[in-house]
């Protein structure tokens, strides 16, 4: 855990109490700011570093549409199952917060990446751009960053676990899809009929 | 190296070939980055009188060092000789999140010189940079173009920035889009970039950002964040711009006469509800989406929900609503969201194209152009279709769009017949969206601002200080309503290590603003014979509104203009003052304005 090693733009600190939780994703609030890469990374790699950020914002057509993207933290963790480092895992629960974490030391990093390709989400774990290990949203030692900051409501952090994290990890495509028919009117879409001249 | 990048990506398409430079740490405490360094650059890198489309003109894209750092700094600012004017040099800035891209791959900026021999498209992926044909995507609309690109890329995080046919064709007022709806429009930078045969420059870095001091950094950062999140409730413009997003402005400036209604003929217009930005927010709009880091997210994206165009989306604003909407008197919503998104596609600035627009309408009433001359097109004022069949002309150069496509300047000189007293432009550059009849400290923004007819030149010196150095910082300038300078000096400062005083803040907008001032001295612009306005604005009063029988009179505007010269440290001719250079540290522009004779 890289506690302290960056900084809670919130001000918070750890001696706040911890309650286990999980972020809530309302996809069509999300305004593609990426406040939330900004503060994820702030607290994780002590600077602005969007792609080593936990969560991150992938665009799709039409629209375009942007979905926030970050680990669930699934029951089944399908994440732990693929990890072949032994005899202990590199990816295990934390006790206090219930978060899926990365131990950075054991992972074998982009060149294994089964974790990635295991993901009910798909695209939860990425590799940071420098050290090429695993990353993943660890809820930021259980006072999420992204959720404190995001400002259209986009990102809530609800305490408990109402609902398993797999219900939201849903491919990123099929979730842009859906909002787009929620967003725009179904079947007429003009995005692919568009003239050139 | 903190705040910037400390690279500049050097590109000479001639050549295929690229240099990766320093930056220069003294230019950049001189003229610090966007707006400022802009105009430095282009002094230094064009020669005096060159043609802004030669193929050595730069095309440059230049970010600042607390953009991509805080919120409000998403912008990049393009900046070249413009092809429109043919003389002035021209900014433009765009937002969303090209420039903080552009950062994440370790530049400060992007210079672009030569011609390509085919349609190509730069990719920069970190410092691995190369050159990818385009000549797939030639022809194609910005929209297709950054679909196509995402796709054979296969990364939905790329970001980029296009031209579309507008651009490829030479549209001497044709812009850059980014992020579909997002425009560096102004001035013609789409027509040097296609003249220069880049279809797009594709981004995508891996960097993160160095701060000289972290704890102040941060400390300044969320006492922004703080006040712009405060305001999106708390403040009038704040609130504003979160429901409705600019284009609802137009309602306000129709409310207290300043809107172009009917080429700029009247300031108030009765139908404005009818299009404008509450009328968007209840038939259209689907969600605001913003730029990187801005807690406001301004753009409002909508659909139009039936009709032809359904399913079209499109995110009006003030500039296009007005001078596309009032200007030409559309009072059809969904035509009109349909034609602004259709000049985005297109790649077009739609500011001077609503100009354009207005403007042929009222020579067609007034019979100095016929129906023949349109190739058949009834363009009576609102009519959407005509609208587009022109704007079909103007973008592949046909028939009368080949003389549109220079611009209201370039049109009425061949049309004649009284065309040029409602021409309405400044040194060849279009008015951007407001009438000046009633507002005329806006008539003379118009009139002295460095890039023509341009509403982003600022009303006041303080505002037009807040311009200049949020364009060199890279922060959004709708900010300025809600973060004084002080608060940007400090973040600067804590940001690169520099030890500016607050008050520098003044010294340095004076410094770029009296560069730019300058550089289209050198080019030839004579400030009492270019720093004027179209007659329209001293000679036709409003018939309607608040402001009924209201002028801009010659005298008084005369009056303003010397005034203004004198308060920025000109004679009264509009010639910086010799002393005043030297105060400004610019005593390197003396000699060649000497030269120019213009100090006599």
């Amino acid at each position: 855990m890289d506690e302290g090693k960056g900084y809670r733009l919130s001000g918070r600190n750890m001696e706040e109490k911890i309650i286990k939780g999980f972020i809530d994703v309302n996809w069509k609030l999300c305004t593609g700011c990426r406040l939330c890469e900004q503060a994820c990374s702030l607290y994780h790699e002590g600077k602005i570093w969007p792609e080593a950020s936990r969560i991150f914002i992938l665009q799709f057509d039409p629209g375009p549409i942007e979905i926030p993207i970050l680990c669930h933290q699934c029951s089944d963790h399908p994440c732990i199952e693929a990890c072949p480092v032994k005899p202990e895992k590199a990816i295990s629960i934390n006790k206090k917060t219930g978060a899926v974490v990365i131990e950075q030391d054991k992972c074998l990093g982009i060149k294994c990446g089964r974790c990635a390709k295991a993901c009910h989400h798909e695209t939860a774990i990425r590799f940071h751009p420098e050290t090429n290990k695993a990353i993943n949203c660890d809820l930021c030692d259980g006072l999420p960053e992204c959720a404190w900051i995001c400002p259209s409501g986009a990102l809530s952090f609800l305490p408990g676990q109402t609902f398993d994290g797999s219900h939201y990890a849903k491919r990123p495509e099929k979730i842009a899809s859906d909002l787009a028919y929620q967003l725009f009117p179904a079947n007429k879409l003009e995005t692919d009929k568009r003239r050139d001249v | 190296m903190s705040g910037y990048m400390g690279k500049i990506l050097d590109v000479d398409l001639s050549r295929n070939s690229y240099k990766i430079l320093d930056l220069d740490m003294d230019i950049a405490k001189r003229f610090i980055g966007g707006r400022g360094l802009g105009a430095y650059l282009l002094w230094e890198r064009l020669p005096a009188h060159a043609d802004p489309l030669d193929k050595d003109a730069p095309l440059m894209f230049l970010l600042g060092p607390i953009s991509g750092l805080l919120p409000g700094g998403a912008q990049l600012c393009t900046f070249f000789k413009s092809p429109e004017t043919g003389v002035t040099l021209c900014h433009s800035i765009v937002g969303s999140h090209f420039g903080v891209e552009l950062k994440s791959a370790g530049f400060d900026g992007i210079i672009i010189t030569g011609k390509a021999e085919r349609p190509v498209y730069l990719k920069i992926f970190d410092h691995d940079i190369s050159f990818e044909d385009a000549s797939h995507l030639w022809g194609k609309s910005t929209f297709n173009t950054e679909k196509i690109l995402k796709k054979e890329l296969n990364n939905h995080r790329v970001k980029m920035l296009s031209i579309g046919i507008a651009g490829e064709n030479g549209v001497r007022f044709a812009g850059i889009q980014h992020d579909y709806y997002h425009s560096a429009a102004r001035g013609g930078s789409g027509c040097l970039m296609g003249s220069k045969n880049l279809k797009a420059i594709v981004v995508k870095g891996s960097k993160g950002f160095d701060v000289a001091e972290p704890e102040e950094f941060y400390k300044v950062y969320n006492k922004i964040f703080e006040m712009l999140k405060r305001a999106r409730t708390e403040e009038r413009r704040g609130y504003y711009l979160v429901r409705w997003g600019s284009s609802a402005g137009s309602m306000w400036h129709s409310d207290v006469s300043e809107l172009d209604v009917k080429n700029y003929r009247e300031a108030h217009w009765e139908d404005i509800d009818k299009i404008s930005g509450f009328e968007f927010e209840r038939k259209s709009k689907v969600k605001n989406r913003g730029c990187y880091l801005c807690p406001f997210s301004c753009m409002q994206l909508g659909v139009i929900r039936d009709g032809k165009h359904a399913g079209r989306t499109a995110t009006p604003d003030f500039d296009s609503t007005s001078t596309i909407g009032a200007g030409c008197l559309v009072t059809d919503h969904d035509g009109l969201i349909y034609l602004n998104s259709l000049g985005d596609e297109l790649g077009i600035d739609n500011i001077s194209l609503g100009n354009v627009t207005s403007f042929t309408m009222e020579c067609y009433e007034r019979g100095i152009i016929t129906k023949d001359d349109l190739g058949g097109i009834d363009l009576t004022w609102g009519n959407v279709e005509a609208m587009e069949a022109l704007w079909n002309l103007i973008v592949q150069r046909k028939g009368i769009g080949e003389i549109l496509s220079l611009g209201v300047k370039k049109a009425a000189e061949t049309f004649g017949k009284g065309a040029e007293h409602f021409a309405m432009h400044c040194k060849g550059l279009e008015f951007g969206a407001y009438a000046t009849q009633a507002k005329h400290e806006r008539g003379l923004q118009f009139a002295v601002g460095d890039r023509g007819g341009c509403h982003h030149y600022g009303l006041t010196i303080k505002e037009q200080n807040h311009r200049v150095m949020a364009d060199s910082l890279l922060v959004c300038t709708w900010h300025r309503h809600f973060i004084t300078p002080d608060i940007y000096m400090d973040a600067l400062n804590a940001a690169t290590g520099f030890n500016f005083a607050h008050s520098d803040w003044d010294l340095l907008a004076e410094r770029f603003l009296i560069l730019a001032r300058a550089y289209n001295l050198r080019e030839g612009i004579r400030p009492l014979k270019d720093d004027i306005l179209p007659l329209r604005v001293h000679n036709d009063p409003l018939t309607s509104g608040p402001q009924k029988g209201a002028v801009y009179p010659i005298e008084k505007f005369k009056k303003d203009r010397e005034n203004w010269y004198k308060i920025r440290g000109m004679n009264s001719e509009g010639i910086p003052t010799k002393e005043h250079l030297k105060e400004l540290d610019l005593e390197f522009v003396i000699e060649t304005l000497e030269k120019e004779g213009l100090y006599k």
